[in-house]
């Protein structure tokens, strides 16, 4: 009986997830234009990595098939892969009036929903996917002790991302009891098992960020008094770029620590690295991520500048998409438009951190030593470990003959990042620094590397 | 003076050494993707392009030691030190900086050319122009110049005249231009293979440390070459197809990474030469070189001078690099070196 049961649920769940693959076979015809063949070039160019290709001809393929459910969410999935949401919205909703009582459809439009913030309606579209499974189903699928849970997720991937995606958005609306609550009665994580350790190797390896980022969840999910590790995981977070749930995670490990240091250190971060009293849209969040994939991954240069725009629209104080602004300034050669960018990024959010260590390198650069100095003294009050900033400030001082100054920050620098990393992290400052000591001072200025040194201030 | 050689001969030596069999071990050079990589192992199989700009290697001298170059030094006598108020182009004149910029234009261009036989003649004809077009010494000078008049003012002028303007200072300066003749390449480099047996004693190789440290020509020579690698390497990017390409950041901090494993070779380089073309000075006189270089005005000298030949070639080379890959794109580099055979390391 129970098995019979198991399987049904998986077997909806499966139909529901992978109807956008099976329903390519409502093409009107195998060769041409049809809607069909288009979703299929689509997600070809998708595969092979050609993604504004993959969304024009995910275009085509909803102006070819009006009617065609799997063409209109074709279209929807790539723009919304590009960050393209008002157009990602109405092709969801086209596809929703053509097919509102089918599972694939309402799934993508709550993982959607969960994008954009719109986490009330993200849960009510789940709801909805249950509500349609058999009554001893959904009984099952709610009751069920873990023991017998477990096998049923691992036979079905799709249900455990059904599962997923319902413990993210809750997470997300910071509801963290009931993401834990979620994960242990449907095995997502076992209680007992230590993830911390499994997450804080991979945090220190090389192994790829999806990686680090599961291991850091299930462990936040997992071990609700780990202050440190749920802590790591806002950091890790914050570096790459999520800054809703990743203030969300340094919030609680600073709730969860019994020291005040690090009660402060905790507030302190949140303040200066993740918008403190100025929080990010979700929204926003989530352009500028997708914005970030199109600069950094497809070189899509007017394409993610357009994005940052609409971040910056929709968030206004998020500190984040002026550094990129600028960074795609300096790429056209533009240093002068490239410090505007900072300094506005520094106006609307003066205590982000790393915008005036990004504005105080871009001075730096082009030899402005005063206002240099005022920007990274500014980054070192903000954050006294950040190494690359300084030594940055370092070579301000040293460029305008502060002797006193330059030896002050390099031997601050360079004693913290051999204290934290080894000595070969700063090996070519100490060694201009060491001939500095010897000979007095030289021609050229010290060198200003910006070494990852801890986890969570790097990036941007 | 020290600057101008230094330029010169370590600049031209140390890119031949990257470019070139100048040592025990080969070095190649190839671009992958977005990347100029150096190894001493040849590049694999299905290189997009291998290396791309080369030039022609110096000789491997093998002899020992040589005397340096004494030709056409003023003595004292020949001097007369004039008191007026200096000019920038008089200071480029007295330096050495002037009269040798045609040798590190001509080092740095180098770099861009390709090796005989690896273009086509009309390919290769359109390469030299750009590169002759953007290297112009005259072109260069003008804008060092002005880059240095507007970050000096006459009192800094002055302090700086009375050492280029005195003996001992035009002495030091000829010794370098010298020096920076191609001839003595040959000289220069037996007498650094005579150093690896006979090393200077330590008085002299603190002395000379010392110089690289206050004029900072190895960090120097580093800059100026990885300018030119990530030039090559940021063009390479631009014309590769999006889906190919490299990250954003991703090539300048590769050629960052560079920087280490080129600053060891640079350096050796730089000493070396230092210690040939000032062979014929006592410790005494060094040290007064040395000690105008550590002092205020020459400080200023160096770092501006530094900073502006700087500034000029990472433009020059960055619109060299987009020009003659716009020209002559990468695949036509790979499609003529695939048919010309093995490559040949550089």
């Amino acid at each position: 009986m129970s098995a019979r049961v198991t399987r049904a649920v998986a077997i909806v769940v499966v139909v529901s997830i992978t109807a956008l693959t099976a329903a390519a076979q409502e093409r009107r015809a195998t060769t041409g234009e049809s809607p069909g063949a288009l979703v299929d070039r689509a997600r070809a160019a998708y595969a092979q990595g050609r993604f504004q290709e993959a969304l024009e001809t995910a275009r085509r393929a909803a102006e070819a098939g009006p009617r065609s459910v799997p063409a209109q969410l074709a279209h929807g999935g790539m723009a919304e892969f590009m960050g393209e949401f008002d157009e990602a919205y109405q092709a969801y909703a086209r596809a929703q009036a053509l097919a509102p009582n089918d599972n694939a459809t309402r799934y993508r439009v709550a993982s959607f929903a969960t994008r954009i913030g719109d986490y009330d309606r993200a849960l009510r579209e789940l709801d909805a996917i249950l509500a349609t499974q058999p009554k001893a189903a959904q009984f099952f699928f709610r009751w069920a002790p873990p023991f017998v849970q477990k096998p049923l997720l691992k036979r079905s991937p799709a249900l455990e991302q059904f599962v997923d995606l319902q413990i993210d958005i809750l997470m997300e609306k910071g509801d963290l009891a009931e993401a834990r609550r979620l994960a242990l009665r449907h095995a997502i994580v076992d209680s007992g098992r230590d993830y911390c350790a499994d997450a804080n190797q991979k945090k220190t390896g090389k192994g790829p960020s999806d990686e680090v980022f599961k291991a850091f969840r299930l462990a936040a999910l997992a071990q609700p008094n780990a202050a440190d590790c749920i802590w790591w995981y806002g950091q890790w977070l914050a570096d790459e770029g999520y800054m809703r749930l990743g203030r969300l995670m340094v919030e609680e490990g600073t709730r969860l620590t019994s020291s005040q240091g690090n009660r402060d250190s905790g507030n302190r971060f949140v303040r200066i690295r993740l918008g403190g009293a100025r929080p990010v849209a979700k929204r926003a969040e989530s352009v500028f991520l997708i914005a970030k994939q199109r600069y950094l991954r497809d070189g899509d240069v007017d394409g993610a500048a357009r994005l940052f725009d609409e971040s910056l629209r929709l968030s206004p104080t998020f500190a984040r998409p002026y550094s990129y602004k600028a960074r795609l300034a300096l790429d056209d050669g533009d240093r002068e438009a490239a410090i505007r960018w900072l300094r506005r990024g520094v106006d609307a959010d003066p205590e982000s951190w790393r915008t005036w260590h990004n504005l105080g390198r871009a001075l730096l650069a082009v030899e402005r030593w005063d206002e240099a100095e005022h920007a990274l003294t500014k980054t070192v009050d903000l954050f006294p470990d950040d190494v690359g900033g300084r030594l940055a400030l370092a070579r301000a001082l040293y460029a305008q003959g502060k002797w006193d100054g330059y030896r002050k920050q390099t031997e601050y620098a360079v004693g913290f990042a051999r204290g934290y990393r080894g000595p070969d992290v700063v090996k070519e400052p100490a060694a201009f620094f060491d001939k500095f000591q010897r000979w007095g001072p030289g021609a050229v200025l010290p060198p200003t590397p910006d070494p990852r040194v801890i986890l969570g201030w790097n990036q941007d | 003076m020290t600057r101008g050689l230094n330029r010169a001969v370590a600049t031209a030596l140390t890119l031949a050494a990257l470019a070139a069999p100048a040592r025990a071990a080969d070095v190649y050079r190839w671009i992958d993707g977005a990347t100029v990589v150096y190894s001493d192992q040849p590049p694999p199989e299905g290189v997009i392009l291998t290396s791309m700009p080369g030039r022609p290697a110096l000789p491997v001298v093998t002899a020992p030691d040589a005397p340096p170059a004494e030709a056409a030094i003023p003595t004292p006598s020949e001097v007369v030190v004039s008191t007026r108020p200096a000019t920038v182009d008089e200071i480029f004149e007295l330096s050495g900086m002037r009269p040798q910029l045609p040798s590190i234009a001509r080092a740095l261009g180098a770099e861009y050319l390709p090796r005989p036989g690896q273009l086509g003649e009309r390919d290769t004809v359109l390469v030299a122009q750009i590169v002759g077009r953007q290297f112009a010494p005259a072109r260069l000078y003008a804008v060092i110049r002005d880059d240095f008049r507007r970050r000096v003012d006459q009192q800094q002028l002055d302090a700086i005249a009375v050492w280029f303007r005195s003996p001992l200072g035009r002495r030091i300066t000829a010794l370098e231009i010298a020096a920076a003749n191609p001839d003595a390449a040959p000289r220069i480099a037996a007498f650094a293979a005579g150093l690896k047996t006979s090393p200077a004693p330590a008085p002299r190789l603190d002395l000379v440390q010392r110089l690289d440290w206050v004029t900072g020509t190895s960090q120097e020579t580093t800059d100026l070459a990885l300018a030119i690698a990530g030039s090559v390497a940021r063009a390479a990017a631009a014309v590769t197809p999006a889906e190919r390409r490299a990250r954003a950041g991703l090539v300048e901090r590769r050629i960052e990474e560079m920087r280490g494993q080129m600053a060891v070779v640079i350096a050796e380089n730089v000493l070396a030469q230092m210690f040939y073309v000032y062979a014929p000075l006592s410790d005494a006189e060094l040290r007064q070189y040395v000690d105008f270089l550590a002092s205020p005005p020459g400080r200023s000298y160096g770092r501006i001078a530094h900073s502006a030949l700087l500034r000029v070639v990472r433009e020059v080379a960055d619109r060299t690099a987009f020009e003659v890959l716009r020209a002559v794109p990468p695949q036509r580099w790979a499609a003529t070196q695939r048919t010309a055979g093995p490559s040949t390391p550089r």
